[in-house]
């Protein structure tokens, strides 16, 4: 396997690449694409409920485009009440906030 | 298309990997049942835990001996001065003394000493063991081992009748022992040398002692010497050791010997002694004597094919009387069940590992084999076991199997008995026995009645008397004459469970159930047998009855594959193989050739008969042709010509057969390799004696003059046959002269006043086809084989006399015969019309003028109009037909319907090639009828070069400006394998119309489909390509640049191929090379639903590149070597959709309009839609950026595509309500087509199946679709499946993504209205148990969050989940109370969380009469696309209401 790509190519960003692209679509109403640079399915789904759940989404979904390729392209949709920059900010906030909140719960029951 | 197979690479795959590699729970198509293993899979890991187990266990009964066990053993010198071992003391088994011995000796001293050894050698006794081992190990396994066991049998034997033992012949010290220790010691003496280098052995013989008078003695026995230092002894073991060594041997089951040696006592002596004997030189001391059995058995061919050896027979075939072993062998069988019981079980299992660990697996098993086979012979129930149970006698060749066991009639289906005409009279039913046949008796009786069951009748033809082997072979031969004329007949098959007992049956009925007994196999089989029969009647009556039982098999594959399969029927797919291996491996060939040579008396007609039946079997398969064609085996071919052809001519002693021709014939157009085997071989060329002499100059009375038309013609056809390979051309140089004269009585005859005869008309039309040929041959020299057999400059006169001839023929009166000449004529000018194009172009024009000028003289003639019109009339052809079979042969002189019909066709093509403008009116108007009922006339012919004639016009006519685009569909329906061209050659006039339809500005439209439609039809693009490949059909148009490729002239091969011809071979390996990844030696996939004409083009052939699209890395289309056109093909994966799209539009419009839809279905644009979602277009970002920028477009979105997949979705739509409304076809399932849509090509990756790909899609929708409309409409179809998997995908829409229920707005309309909704709604999940529930929550669960219920009259996501919560909810039902409860759950969640508008429509919705409002509804065509939900009545709803609020109260 000496073609196989550095193990490091799959979290560290390349030089000049962005963590986080977003690409509007054109003939589409309110959707965004995002591409989520050296991310996979653990972001992309976890994201994906994350926005679901935000009101006035009405479309999120995700793909990895390629299993060897760590990139991750996520989908937005929304009704116009909010951008679906928005809905992803959202979305970012509350799985922020799950996760700090299962953190603290963790760390309370280990004191214990 | 490098690109966007790549980019679609690097989607599909992920989609797979989304749910496959997920490990957390992730709902979109990671479902359950996807992943569940298939059963196979379950089988086989049990299959593999059986195994780890050590599988099933086996049990072995062994014997021990017992404390009365009476043995004999031949003590050596020194242990006779031993104290010899108590009897009582023996305790321990037999085995256990075996696995004690076979311990490794510390020295033969130790061992001869015995010390702490049981007793439990023994001596062996050869006779005894051979008549023992026989019966059981026959040749299975080395006998050697077994000689301890059945050491006791001959003791035993020789204990319960002593015999007085006088040898004479066995010299000095052995008088007064044994026989067998003297023969022994005899042998021990000539073997000296061996015995000789062992000095620890005794040098003295060990002496066997008379048993009746010797007590018993043990231990260290010479054999038990033997068996534990393993060397052999003596020649008696060799002999033993290498049974297959000697002749005398083998013969273990005395079935070789003719002659039996008797002992000193009188009895037959063992096949073991005698080898010894007759090695020694000895003469046996009994005497010889003439085998007893031998005389009362069938000849010696009967014995081997019959006897195995089955029954009590055998024992005493092998050298002892079977009354003295039967009864010791069951005292030894119940002594040894006595000891066993007696035993423990770990001693058995002890015993059984040493028996194992000396013997071997193969001896154990014969053991337990013989057991079961002794049960099975023995059993007195034999007979009626074999007739009860069909498991128990498999069906098998007549010639390998004994006697009974040819009684392959299951008792399930009636047996019948035939007269001695047979013609089958009665009908018995379960139960009846011929009791008789065990006796010889084989007249059978039924009730009152009595005749021959096939059974009896097949044996009966094994008879030792030739007299009954000959009238045998008669009643076969009329059985299968009868009942094949019957299965040759159009009327349907008898139902076998109305047929009464003991009343006549139907011959159809009868027929049918011959089919499935076999029966032309056995009779086939019987013939073959009996064509080495010494009697000369017997030989003719066995030939006759093969050529009726090779015609009742030729139609019998057609039988079987319209008889409904019976469940205890398999389906054989390698039934005509064996078949036909059978037949050649019975010795047909040779039997022929015994016939041929044996035969003095009626040369004639057998001759015929062998000259019929080749003809049939070369027909039949090809492997046949080869074996008659191959060197080693042609003097059958080679004395047959010489007794059938190479007479001299004319002659009135030796009548020529003049079929034999027709057997060059078949031959040569079986394979190029037999033309090019017969033709190097010179086997041709002793027909030319047949046209030296013209057959108008022979004298027409005589029967020389009647055959020499024949002989002529058939001739002229053979050479005709020859040149379509490029072959035999050479004559044109060689022997011209003798063709030449036919020209000019042509004329003669033609310009004369008496009429032209048909045979005149036959052999004129022959001529010309071989003046056709040989101009194509001249064309183009270098093609021709060897090359320059035939040049243009030998020909180019020719065309004057054909011209000559055309002007002649057309003159008055215009019969049917000179018709036939001038359509070959025509041809022969056309042919040379073109040659000329190449090889004179300065002549051409000239000859051209001419041509024209004869043409519209004929087409300018009224009365030839008429006549064209007449032989173009198929429904009077038909009519014609239809009477024709009633009248038989009368008409003798005229043409027949179908020939009448192709001269018709070959006339209109002729006319149509030769002046397209002066003829095309005319044809186009007299084939009016034909084009009507093109099917009706395609019925009508019966080979396929007529079938060729009618298609050839009947597109001509279509595609002229007369005929319409429902013509060309219609006849694209209705081609069949053979006949690519003309299918690709209407594709092409459709793409034309299509292209000038849709977009006239764009003359090439359509062309970047060409590569997939030529895929299809197995035609490659490339020229270069096409022209090395080599033509497995003949071509339809004769061409010169075909010659050197074609390899046969059938259009198809024979049904029953065995494919072990030279010609099947060649054909494999070129497909093999041709579906090869150049680069990576992959196998390429292709489409099996696309794979040519066979059995027709499929229905839905104009989407067929969107499943090459879809496989684009792997396709062959696009990964074959050279398969694309050279230059001007370079669309990317969006272009070839958007015209795929565009064209299929066209195409389903046009069938819409004229209302033949040819088999395609709603399903079929369903799923080519689906496809298309599934492909991605073109490139997207910049290729030079280094991460995974290589992702398509969605190609759906495509600005040209979407409208089109609009457009055939609505299509779709359409087709599924008509289809719902009309039922008049069935459709294909999505199931059906993706199993044939997507399978690949590689047998061991799993079956393609339609959930997987459902699943990536639905997957893909979530992903990607931002809820577009067309996609969602796509993803609805298979909910409305109706057989098993069905709630599957119910279940992964409604529950797995149930988050995109909000985005699917699928409108009623857009998957075919009303119609189309009763198959969403139908479906039972509150009957489906307890899996339905999680469904019914779904469904609750949609109307509560995601689903708006007030569009409910319009959408079909909500109408769906109404109907099946108010179904559950306000429907009684049965009383069963866990329905009630889960009811009244739901009814409390509903009346807990609904809004009060969902509750509404719940409780209002009647669900009862649905059908009757969405039918009203129907009617009233409501433009808005609204089909409201019916209402129940007004009590019915206060009803409900009080009943929910009452559940929300509790």
């Amino acid at each position: 396997m000496s073609n196989a790509p550095d193990r490091f190519a799959l979290f560290i960003l390349a030089e000049g690449e962005k963590r986080v692209e977003v690409q509007e679509e054109t003939n589409i109403e309110n959707a965004v694409t995002v591409v989520l640079n050296k991310e996979d399915h653990t972001m992309g789904n976890m994201l994906r409920h994350a926005v679901l759940a935000v009101p006035g989404v009405l479309f999120c979904g995700y793909k990895v485009p390629h299993p060897l390729e760590p990139r991750t392209v996520l989908k937005i949709q929304t009704d116009g009440r909010l951008t679906p920059v928005q809905a992803l900010r959202t979305g970012c906030e509350r799985i922020i906030a799950q996760i700090n909140q299962v953190r603290t719960s963790f760390q309370t029951e280990v004191q214990v | 298309m490098s690109g966007p197979s790549s980019s679609r690479e690097s989607i599909r795959p992920s989609l797979k990997d989304l749910s496959q590699s997920d490990d957390i729970d992730w709902p979109s198509a990671a479902s359950s049942s996807r992943n569940v293993p298939p059963p196979s899979l379950l089988k086989k890991a049990k299959g593999a835990a059986d195994r780890q187990n050590g599988g099933p266990k086996k049990t072995v009964k062994i014997a021990q001996p017992s404390q009365d066990d009476v043995r004999y053993f031949e003590p050596t010198p020194k242990e006779r001065s031993a104290p010899t071992a108590q009897p009582g003391t023996n305790q321990a088994s037999r085995f256990m003394q075996r696995r004690f011995l076979s311990r490794p000796p510390d020295g033969e001293d130790d061992e001869e000493d015995g010390d702490g050894l049981p007793a439990g050698r023994f001596e062996l006794d050869f006779d005894a063991e051979e008549a023992g081992l026989s019966t059981s190990l026959r040749g299975a396994a080395p006998p050697q081992p077994m000689r301890p066991v059945m050491g006791g049998v001959q003791e035993r034997t020789r204990q319960a009748r002593p015999q007085p033992t006088t040898p004479e012949n066995v010299t000095g010290s052995s008088a007064g022992s044994s026989r067998f220790k003297a023969v022994r010691e005899a042998e021990r003496q000539a073997a000296s040398v061996n015995v000789g280098q062992r000095t620890s052995r005794p040098l003295n013989p060990p002496k066997l002692k008379a048993p009746s008078v010797q007590p018993p003695q043990d231990e260290g026995s010479s054999f038990g010497l033997a068996a534990t230092t393993g060397l052999p002894r003596s020649s008696e073991l060799a002999a033993i050791e290498k049974p297959s060594a000697d002749p005398e041997v083998t013969s273990l089951s005395g079935r070789n010997v003719d002659e039996e040696w008797l002992d000193e006592d009188g009895t037959v002596m063992s096949a073991f002694r005698k080898a010894r004997l007759k090695r020694e030189g000895r003469q046996p001391p009994g005497g010889i004597i003439k085998k007893s059995s031998t005389a009362a058995r069938p000849p010696a061919r009967t014995l081997e094919a019959r006897d195995d050896g089955v029954g009590n027979g055998d024992i005493a075939a092998e050298g002892a009387a079977a009354s003295d072993i039967d009864p010791l062998m069951r005292s030894i069988s119940t002594e040894n069940e006595a000891k066993i019981k007696g035993m423990k079980t770990e001693d058995i299992e002890q015993d059984l590992k040493d028996l194992e660990a000396m013997f071997g697996k193969d001896v154990l098993e014969g053991l337990k084999n013989r057991k079961a086979e002794n049960g099975v012979t023995k059993a007195p129930e034999r007979q009626e076991e074999k007739a009860s149970d069909p498991q128990s006698t498999p069906p098998q060749p007549l010639l390998s199997s004994p006697g009974p066991a040819v009684m392959k009639p299951s008792s399930s289906r009636p047996r019948f008995l035939f007269d001695a005409q047979g013609k089958a009279i009665s009908a018995s039913g379960l139960g009846h026995q011929s009791a008789s046949n065990d006796h010889g008796n084989l007249h059978e009786t039924s009730g009152n009645q009595e005749g021959y069951s096939t059974t009896s009748v097949l044996l009966l033809a094994r008879s030792t008397i030739a007299a009954q082997r000959s009238v045998a072979l008669g009643i076969i031969s009329n059985i299968a004459a009868r009942y094949g004329a019957q299965l040759a007949s159009k009327s349907k098959a008898g139902n076998p469970s109305s047929l009464p007992t003991g009343q006549a049956p139907t011959p159809r009925f009868v027929a049918t159930e011959l089919v499935r007994l076999e029966f032309h196999l056995d009779a086939a089989l019987a013939a073959i047998l009996a064509l080495h029969d010494r009697q000369l009647s017997v030989r003719h009556a066995a030939l006759s009855c093969l050529r009726v039982a090779l015609s009742f098999g030729a139609l019998e594959t057609e039988v079987k594959s319209s008889m409904p399969q019976d469940e205890d029927v398999e389906p054989e797919q390698d039934q005509p193989r064996s078949i036909c291996a059978q037949i050649l491996d019975a010795g047909l060939l040779s039997g022929l050739h015994n016939v041929l040579n044996g035969d003095t008396v009626e040369r004639n007609s057998s001759r015929e008969l062998i000259v019929a039946v080749l003809i049939q079997l070369v027909d039949y398969d090809d492997y046949i042709g080869d074996a008659l064609v191959e060197p080693q085996s042609s003097q059958l071919l080679e004395s047959l010509l010489a007794s059938t052809l190479k007479l001299p001519w004319p002659s009135s002693r030796s009548q020529p057969v003049s079929r034999a021709i027709n057997l060059l014939r078949s031959l040569v157009c079986s394979s190029r390799m037999n033309a090019q085997a017969l033709v190097q071989r010179e086997s041709i060329d002793c027909v030319l004696r047949y046209v030296a002499i013209p057959p108008w100059q022979l004298e027409q009375e005589t029967r020389e003059g009647a055959m020499g038309f024949e002989l002529f013609t058939a001739c002229l056809d053979l050479f005709t046959d020859l040149g379509k390979y490029g072959m035999y051309a050479s004559l044109v140089s060689r022997c011209w002269d003798l063709l030449e004269p036919v020209q000019p009585w042509a004329l003669q005859r033609l310009r004369g006043k008496e009429a032209l005869k048909l045979n005149e008309a036959r052999l004129l039309q022959s001529y010309y086809d071989l003046l056709t040929t040989w101009t194509v041959c001249a064309t183009d020299p270098h093609q021709t084989t060897p090359e320059h057999e035939v040049t243009w400059t030998q020909l180019e006169g020719w065309i004057e006399g054909s011209l000559d001839v055309m002007q002649a023929a057309v003159g008055n009166p215009i019969a049917e015969e000179r018709l036939m000449v001038l359509a070959a004529a025509s041809r022969h000018c056309k042919v040379w019309l073109d040659g000329a194009d190449v090889n004179a172009p300065a002549l051409k024009g000239k000859f051209s003028e001419q041509v024209q000028g004869v043409v519209s003289e004929v087409c300018g003639k009224t009365i030839f109009q008429s006549k064209l019109q007449g032989l173009l009339d198929v429904p009077s052809a038909m009519e014609h037909q239809a009477n024709g079979d009633g009248l038989g042969d009368d008409e003798e002189e005229g043409l027949s319907a179908s020939e009448k019909l192709v001269l018709g066709s070959q006339l209109g093509n002729m006319l149509l090639s030769l002046s397209p403008a002066q003829s095309q009116q005319m044809v186009a108007e007299a084939s009016t009828e034909l084009l009507q009922d093109l099917e009706g006339a395609l019925s009508l012919s019966s080979t396929p070069s007529e079938r060729l004639a009618i298609l050839s016009l009947a597109i001509e006519v279509a595609l002229s400006s007369q005929g319409s685009t429902a013509d060309l569909f219609a006849i694209l329906h209705l081609l069949r394998a053979g006949e690519e061209t003309l299918a690709l050659r209407t594709i092409r006039a459709l793409q034309i119309r299509a292209a000038a339809a849709i977009s006239p500005s764009t003359p090439t439209a359509f062309s970047s489909l060409t590569p997939f439609f030529l895929e299809c039809l197995d035609i490659r693009p490339n020229v270069k390509t096409e022209a090395q490949r080599p033509l497995f059909r003949p071509p339809i148009e004769s061409r010169p640049a075909d010659l050197k490729r074609t390899m046969t002239l059938r259009t198809s091969l024979p049904s029953s191929s065995s494919g072990r011809s030279h010609l099947q071979r060649l054909i494999a390996a070129t497909s093999q090379a041709d579906n090869t990844d150049p680069t990576t030696s992959s196998l390429l996939w292709t489409c099996p639903a696309s794979q040519g004409l066979s059995p027709s083009l499929r229905p839905d052939w104009p989407l067929l590149p969107l499943d090459d699209l879809l496989r684009s890395a792997e396709a062959a289309v696009f990964n074959r070597a050279n398969n694309l056109p050279d230059e001007g093909w370079d669309p990317n994966e969006r272009e070839v959709v958007r015209e795929t799209l565009l064209f299929a539009e066209w195409c389903v419009e046009q069938l819409l309009e004229t209302d033949a839809v040819g088999g395609l279905c709603s399903s079929h644009l369903w799923f080519a839609c689906q496809k298309v979602f599934m492909l991605e277009s073109g490139l997207q970002g910049d290729l030079s950026k280094w991460t995974g920028a290589v992702t398509g477009k969605d190609l759906f979105r495509d600005k040209e595509v979407e409208p089109l997949l609009g457009k055939v979705m609505k299509l779709a739509a359409t087709l599924a309500a008509r289809e719902a409304t009309e039922k008049r076809m069935r459709c294909p399932t999505l199931e059906d087509l993706a199993a044939c849509h997507l399978a690949s090509t590689d047998p061991s990756a799993p079956p393609a199946t339609y959930y997987s790909f459902y699943t990536d899609l639905v997957a893909l929708y979530d992903a990607i679709s931002y809820g577009h409309p067309l996609f969602a409409a796509a993803l609805m179809p298979p909910l409305a499946m109706k057989q098993y998997p069905a709630p599957d995908y119910r279940r992964l829409i409604w529950r797995d993504h149930e988050h995109l229920l909000a985005t699917l707005k699928v409108r009623i309309d857009d998957v075919g209205g009303v119609g189309a909704l009763r198959a969403y709604l139908a479906g039972e999940e509150e009957k489906e148990g307890e899996e339905a529930d999680d469904l019914l929550r779904a469904y609750a669960g949609a109307l509560l969050n995601r689903l708006d219920v007030s569009r409910g009259d319009e959408e079909l996501m909500p109408r769906v989940a109404l109907h099946r919560v108010s179904r559950f909810l306000c429907s009684e039902g049965t009383q069963d109370e866990r329905r009630q409860r889960r009811r009244a759950a739901l009814g409390r969640t509903m009346a807990t969380n609904a809004s009060p508008a969902l509750k509404e429509a719940l409780l209002r919705y009647d669900w009862n009469k649905e059908a009757a409002v969405v039918a009203a509804a129907e009617t009233l065509a409501n433009s808005q696309g609204k089909y409201p939900p019916a209402a129940v009545r007004a009590d019915e709803f206060e009803r409900r209401t009080a009943w929910l609020s009452s559940l929300s109260s509790s």
